[in-house]
């Protein structure tokens, strides 16, 4: 190994143990996890190839509850009631529980109980039914099938529709072809009983007309009772944001009120709120990018706040009522929530009922976040832009040294001058690295003015400056000229540029 | 087994569940995000994706072990994309600025190979990245990348010919 790899490996480990990493899942994470683990089922795949037989006496956990000869589409019917769900099927088919068929993935979740498959309903047993149904032999997967997921309450949003609502057609991902050929998906959300469900239905190509009827009569025959004690996850809030839906989701946990942000793929979360503080704890993501970006801010409130205000550095103002979070899940906080300018800082301010601000607090956005160290110090420099990035807010900056006088004189014959220095001054440049430094959003381009030579300065366009810059040439703009090369000193402040000036050469 | 007597299948004990899978493998894919994109941030993103993707799919994989390549490849496939941004790759420098200052300040050889690293184009960088931190054969960088062995063999090749050419010897003017 030369010294360079040694040197390479060494920066890579020293720079990988620098990373914080999280020791558990984050519960937003936990929870979009569990929403894209398909369709009908958390890992039961994995263990389809190690499944083994287990008698259960009497298989009395699967097996219907009792047997009722209502009619439901054609054939005799069962009634079986699973987590407080009551549904009327077939006889033939078999009511499944999600946690003995593997779909909940472990009990070490159930910390965070939703969303949870709570029922499921098929033709044909678990193992048969879930996993991959479009790899299995011709006649041996389930032409169709249900699962019922129970989801934190909610109090807003499409999921609060009362019971009872109708299935609607689904666009599953396309990687599920695979598994799931040419099958048809329906899904419904809905609230009863003060509990919150999803429903996913999958027929294949394979289902006969009566096996989509009875389906159809078995979804419209539920009934629900409501849960045991009071909801510990609700709903508070849903939007959309950058093209992608979100929810802001408040949970009860054992130390204290967590609110977490959900999307399909992303789930972002905090908690260990402080009732008694007047400073706003504020969390914040950005969602799409470019032109379409937009940034969800969210946190909770004390319980006088009524109404909060958020400002960004050049952006409107944007304000929402105070979310009210069920006493069951916090007796002491509110939550807010809002869309705003996806970049800069953004201060938010709670109101009371009369009007006056009792509460504040402000967030970044990753890109205004503050460089814990600069790769320049604070201070004016001399040296060359070496490139000009005007979309990154950055410039390639060549550091060098601009000496006059004795400095000038004696670095110019070290450097194998002779007599006195040219124009009295010398620049020493004996190291080629470059530094990577980042605008502050004041920041100020100085140019000469070398029609009015040479102490008038106008302010600069960046997207010129990085022209001339790049063709290392002079760029025109009417009687204005940007030299590409030219000399500059930078002035940077809390390592940020704050200003770069032309420096004046003969 | 007969099915229809009353006996029933049922799934064994022996499954990974999702905490497990997540302590197991997320930590390393943000490394690995972090060493390639040189955002700590950005990287936690990165593999929280990665692995929702990848848990996603898990119930489908015929070789539940593959996961953990599986997933790599998501995060090296989510880098890449990332960097066809340019903000991404601003981002990657303030990181590396970041990464390499926060704790111990290393202004020497070190930090010159940092900035070199982050010049390196992104899929050079994930080949270097996968070779020499994650220590993967050639064979293993080229599954992570979606490559030949050949390819990852010019990638690295390529970098390291660049990060000599770029690091100087001399110290600060």
């Amino acid at each position: 190994m030369n010294d360079l790899e040694r040197d390479l490996r060494a920066v890579l480990d020293e720079d990988a143990r620098r990373v914080r990493t999280p020791a558990t899942a984050p519960e937003g994470l936990r929870r979009s996890a569990r929403r894209r683990q398909v369709l009908f089922g958390g890992l039961v795949g994995v263990a389809a190839a190690a499944i083994v037989v287990v008698v259960i006496a009497g298989a009395s956990v699967l097996l219907p509850l009792q047997n009722d000869q209502q009619p439901i589409g054609e054939g005799p019917v069962t009634t079986g009631t699973m987590n407080g769900i009551t549904i009327t099927y077939p006889s033939s088919w078999k009511l499944i529980d999600p946690d003995t068929a593997g779909l909940n993935g472990s009990p070490t979740m159930g910390e965070s109980p939703f969303p949870r498959i709570v029922l499921a309903l098929a033709p044909t047993d678990p193992s048969e039914t879930f996993g991959c149904p479009g790899l299995a032999a011709a006649g041996e997967a389930a032409p169709l099938l249900m699962t019922i997921q129970e989801e934190p309450l909610a109090l807003d949003g499409p999921a609060s529709t009362p019971w009872p609502v109708q299935l609607a057609p689904m666009n599953a991902d396309t990687s599920e072809a695979g598994c799931y050929p040419d099958w048809q998906f329906l899904r419904a959300g809905w609230t009863a009983s003060g509990r919150t469900f999803e429903a996913r239905v999958g027929i294949s190509p394979d289902a006969t007309n009566e096996e989509r009827d009875a389906l159809s009569a078995a979804f419209a025959s539920m009934t629900f009772e409501s849960s045991d004690g009071d909801a510990t996850q609700v709903v508070l809030a849903h939007g959309t944001a950058g093209g992608e839906d979100w929810q802001l989701i408040a949970a009860r946990q054992t130390d204290g009120l967590s609110l977490s942000l959900d999307t399909r793929t992303f789930g972002t979360g905090s908690g260990g709120y402080d009732p008694t503080a007047d400073e706003l704890s504020l969390t914040s993501h950005v969602f799409g990018t470019g032109p379409e970006a937009e940034r969800v801010v969210f946190g909770a409130v004390p319980e006088g706040v009524v109404r909060v205000e958020a400002t960004t550095g050049g952006g409107p103002t944007v304000s929402a009522d105070v979310l009210d979070i069920p006493n069951e899940i916090d007796a002491d906080l509110n939550a807010f929530v809002l869309v705003v300018e996806p970049v800069g800082v953004v201060q938010v301010n709670g109101f009371d009922a009369s009007g006056q601000i009792i509460a504040t607090g402000s967030a970044r956005d990753r890109a205004t976040a503050p460089l814990p160290a600069a790769a320049l110090e604070d201070g004016r420099h001399f040296g060359y832009v070496r490139s000009v990035d005007p979309d990154a807010g950055t410039i390639e900056f060549d550091l060098a040294y601009f000496l006059s006088g004795e400095e000038a004189n004696d670095a110019y014959h070290a450097a194998g001058g002779t007599g006195p220095v040219p124009n009295d001054h010398f620049v020493v440049n004996d190291n080629p690295k470059l530094r990577t430094l980042h605008f502050s959003p004041d920041f100020r381009l100085r140019l000469l003015d070398w029609n009015h030579c040479c102490e008038t300065f106008f302010d600069g366009d960046l997207s010129l400056f990085a022209q001339a810059i790049e063709q290392q040439g002079d760029v025109t703009d009417g009687d204005l000229i940007y030299r590409g090369q030219s000399q500059w000193w930078i002035t940077i402040e809390n390592g940020l540029v704050t200003e770069i000036e032309e420096q004046y050469s003969p | 087994m007969s099915q229809g007597t009353g006996i029933v299948r049922t799934i064994v004990e022996d499954r990974p569940d999702l905490d497990d899978l997540y302590v197991r493998h997320t930590p390393g894919a943000v490394r690995l995000a972090a060493l390639i994109t040189g955002d700590a941030d950005l990287a936690q993103d990165i593999a929280h994706d990665a692995f929702l993707r990848s848990v996603g799919r898990f119930r489908h994989l015929r070789q539940p072990e593959a996961f953990e390549a599986y997933l790599r490849r998501a995060v090296v496939n989510a880098c890449t994309s990332h960097f066809r941004r340019r903000k991404v790759e601003a981002t990657y420098l303030r990181g590396q600025a970041r990464m390499a200052t926060v704790d111990e300040p290393d202004h020497g050889r070190r930090d010159e190979l940092r900035v070199a690293l982050s010049a390196l184009p992104a899929r050079q960088r994930a080949a270097v990245v996968l070779r020499y931190y994650a220590d993967l054969s050639e064979h293993q960088a080229g599954e992570a990348l979606g490559c030949s062995e050949a390819a990852v063999r010019s990638m690295v090749a390529r970098a390291m010919e660049t990060l000599r050419e770029r690091i100087p010897r001399s110290e600060d003017t």
